[in-house]
């Protein structure tokens, strides 16, 4: 009786943890090697996609925002080796690559040195559906900083950055698949003590 | 169970349970990035999910291309040169469209990947990805396509197929061509106006290769030809002289090159008209083709100065330079001898000196049109000899030598070598200048007199002691027009063999003028032999030369003369020809016009050209230009 009543408390208490993830996956920014250099410098591109939606969703990861997201009012501003800046995108990026928003990718001369790129929007919703089924409450505001994995300069073909949706904190009404365990455990208890 | 053990030991192999499995499905985005690459070229990325966990090496991965529409182009496969992870099963990786697709104008491909993990754990894509091929890079067109040398231009670039990009995207338009200040023949910056459309700032050097320049736009390995090539013209027109006050106008006589003080060259000449009293100019022009001319002398006119500097410019040791004027001086119109001294310090004054008043009338010479030459030293000082195309006994002018002083501040002295006589028996009115021959003498010519009053050869010979008197003898009296050249207008040259080579502006079949040799006796005493080398053919042809020659050497050793002419060319409003001498002795002296001037260019030469260590010839026009004035030219021949 009273193993029965610890197994029920465990499974109350597990049912209560929120879900684990804080952040999810909604895009990326890639620098990216267009041309490369030849007789004359070369292109690079900072490559920006947004990874919602039912097609572009698949993209961002095993777990992915189903709803289609708009990155309202985006700035992407790269900052330069050396000092000074430069705002290189203003505008809506829409599910898909940032081309497909009617918009180029911005694009530099190789011999261009950037310390690093900093995108900046607006979630077009806060709350929206995930892949697996849970629903997510996410912060309005999204940042994402494009910094060097190594050097003080960004590498084309090297250098990426996730664009995340960080969670507002709330808790998740549906039960994510850790949450299920518990019950696994009881059943199995339950199939012992036959 | 042994089944099942059986299985177990299986899954226990490293590799076994991929192996197990099925091929798995990747999904790609639906279009590649960017969406359109040329073959070779454009670096292309593609993003798919659902790939199997473990690394994948790029070599590893075939990307197959089709035709949208099959028959549109070749199938073709590379593999992917990176394959990033990103998150969960994304992969991204990259590849180059091979050059075996070829295509001719923009392709719609699908493309599709297949690959496995360094586990062997195998893939390919269940859908494909839209790509367009396009056609190599190429140039279409360059406006203007033609250049000058010496100039800098402005050229638009039109191409396709291109992907040009401000900063990336460069241009090289040959040897010799600058680019957006790159060193001449390298690839150097252009401004983009668009992915295929450019403009290039060039600066043609000198001395280049005339003709088609081969022309690459390059935006990194992407290489664009323009198989037409920019042609590089031989002819550039430098100056075009405004006019007085602030410039020279109509040069008369051909430039010539010294050094610049404080260092480089430049070229030295003489205006008879412009300047600020309108009395003509001495102007210099550097010899690195920039945009800027000196006047450095303006004169101004009787009775203190010169005017109409109608003679060359001779430059002495010194660095000083001499020369007449036609008219001005104290006893006007009938013109001084003047030196230009340079300043003592880059970026100061030139300062003039008049050396001698011509006193004109019976006893001394009046209004000399030529330049005075260097027959010695004394005390540091040129020995100045020269001719006058009036005064004297009859008014057929003089030839005149002028001594310095001997102590500085003093005068300098004018000894009269010569007084011309005139037809029949002398020459009359000397256009030229004296011409140092062998033993001491002088040639020259005279625009008339002579036999047939068309014009003389003359010789000065040196006096045998000390107080003795110069001797003149008439070389040679042309005949005129049929057979003969007539009116010698330009300096005397003396080439191998102790043969004198020169031009008439009149004469020859037509009157259109000659191209003459004068030939030495072979025993002392006997008869110069006069040989016609060429005769002016007119329109297109050139027409009437009016200045001497400039003797260079060809590749095989033969004489290549340069001169101008007034006339005749294209536009009949003038040229510069070579004239080259035959590869055997008797045959024809071919004459070529090296450049027909227009308007635009300059018009109807008096001047002819001097030569600069390059083989380039600078030149001068006597009207046309861009006010009327006449211009400064540089040709290649």
């Amino acid at each position: 009786m009273i193993k029965r009543f610890a197994l029920t408390l465990l499974l109350l208490c597990l049912l209560s943890i929120p879900l684990a993830a804080s952040t999810i996956g909604i895009g990326l920014i890639s620098f990216d090697v267009v041309i490369p250099t030849g007789a004359s410098p070369g292109v690079n591109a900072l490559a920006t996609y947004d990874f919602t939606g039912p097609t572009y969703g698949p993209f961002g990861g095993n777990s992915y925002v189903v709803d289609p997201l708009n990155f309202v009012n985006a700035t992407l501003t790269v900052y330069f080796v050396g000092g000074g800046s430069m705002v290189e995108f203003q505008g809506e990026i829409f599910p898909g690559e940032l081309m497909s928003g009617g918009q180029p990718f911005p694009t530099f001369p190789s011999t261009t040195e950037i310390a690093s790129a900093v995108l900046t929007a607006t979630l077009s919703q806060t709350t929206f559906t995930l892949s697996d089924g849970r629903t997510f409450t996410a912060s309005p505001d999204i940042t994402v900083d494009l910094a060097p994995a190594s050097g003080s300069m960004l590498a084309p073909g090297v250098d990426f950055a996730a664009i995340d949706a960080q969670s507002a904190g709330g808790a998740t009404p549906e039960p994510g698949p850790v949450a299920l365990v518990p019950f696994g455990i009881l059943g199995l208890a339950l199939w012992r003590r036959r | 169970m042994r089944h099942l053990l059986a299985g177990l030991a299986f899954l226990a192999v490293p590799g076994g349970a991929a192996q197990l499995c099925a091929q798995t499905t990747v999904t790609l985005e639906g279009s590649a990035s960017p969406g359109t690459a040329e073959p070779g070229v454009t670096s292309i990325t593609l993003i798919g999910y659902g790939f199997p966990s473990g690394s994948i090496p790029p070599a590893n991965v075939t990307v197959t291309f089709q035709p949208k529409h099959s028959g549109n182009g070749p199938r073709g496969t590379t593999q992917a040169t990176s394959i990033q992870p990103l998150f969960g099963t994304t992969v991204q990786l990259t590849f180059t469209v091979p050059t075996t697709i070829t295509v001719h104008q923009a392709v719609n491909y699908l493309v599709s990947i297949a690959g496995s993990t360094s586990t062997g754990a195998s893939f390919s894509s269940g859908n494909t990805a839209a790509l367009q091929i396009t056609a190599a890079a190429q140039i279409t067109g360059i406006s203007p396509n033609s250049g000058s040398p010496g100039v800098s231009l402005q050229v638009t670039i039109t191409a396709a197929n291109t992907s040009f990009f401000q900063g990336a995207t460069e241009a090289n338009f040959g040897p010799g061509i600058s680019v957006g200040g790159a060193p001449p023949g390298e690839f150097g910056p252009v401004t983009v106006n668009n992915l295929s459309s450019a403009t290039a700032q060039l600066t043609i050097g000198i001395p280049l290769n005339f003709g088609t320049n081969p022309v690459t736009v390059a935006t990194g390995t992407e290489q664009a030809p323009f198989s037409s090539g920019f042609i590089v013209t031989n002819f550039s027109r430098l100056h075009s002289f405004v006019g007085p006050p602030s410039d020279g106008a109509n040069p008369k006589r051909a430039p010539i090159i010294g050094p610049v003080p404080g260092g480089g060259s430049a070229i030295y000449a003489v205006t008879p008209y412009g300047g600020t009293g309108n009395f003509g100019t001495i102007f210099s022009y550097p010899l690195t083709f920039g945009p800027n001319i000196s006047v450095l002398y303006n004169f101004a006119g009787p009775p203190n100065d010169g005017q109409t500097p109608d003679g060359a410019l001779v430059l002495a040791s010194n660095g000083v330079l001499y020369g007449t004027t036609g008219g001005g001086g104290s006893h006007a119109p009938s013109g001084i001898v003047y030196s230009l001294t340079p300043p003592a310090s880059p970026g100061g004054a030139w300062t003039e000196n008049v050396l001698y008043n011509f006193q004109g009338g019976p006893s001394d010479g009046a209004n000399s049109y030529s330049a005075p030459i260097i027959a010695g030293e004394s005390g540091g000082l040129p020995i100045l000899y020269g001719t006058t195309f009036n005064g004297g006994t009859r008014s057929f002018g003089v030839a005149f030598s002028l001594t310095p002083p001997a102590n500085p501040g003093g005068a300098w002295t004018e000894s009269i070598l010569h007084l011309f006589t005139g037809a029949p028996h002398d020459g009359a009115n000397p256009h030229t200048a004296l011409t140092p021959g062998p033993g001491g003498v002088y040639y020259g010519t005279t625009y008339y007199g002579g036999a047939s009053n068309n014009g003389t050869v003359f010789q000065l010979t040196p006096p045998t002691s000390p107080d003795g008197q110069w001797t003149e003898s008439v070389l040679y009296s042309f005949a005129g027009q049929p057979t003969d050249g007539a009116n010698p207008h330009g300096d005397l040259i003396v080439g191998p063999g102790g043969v004198i080579y020169s031009t008439t502006l009149n004469g020859g079949p037509k009157g259109f003028g000659t191209v003459f040799s004068l030939t030495p006796p072979t025993s002392p005493g006997g008869q110069w032999t006069e040989s016609l080398l060429y005769e002016f053919a007119g329109q297109p042809d050139a027409v009437q030369p009016r200045a001497g020659l400039v003797m260079s050497t060809g590749p095989g050793g033969q004489l290549i003369f340069y001169s101008t002419t007034y006339y005749g060319g294209t536009y009949n409003t003038g040229t510069v020809f070579s004239l080259t001498q035959p590869a055997s002795p008797g045959g024809q002296w071919t004459e070529t016009v090296l450049y027909s001037l227009g308007n635009f260019d300059g018009s109807n030469l008096e001047a002819g050209v001097v030569m600069d260590s390059a083989g380039g010839l600078f030149g001068a026009t006597y009207f046309g230009g861009d006010s009327g004035f006449g211009t400064l030219f540089y040709v290649v021949p």
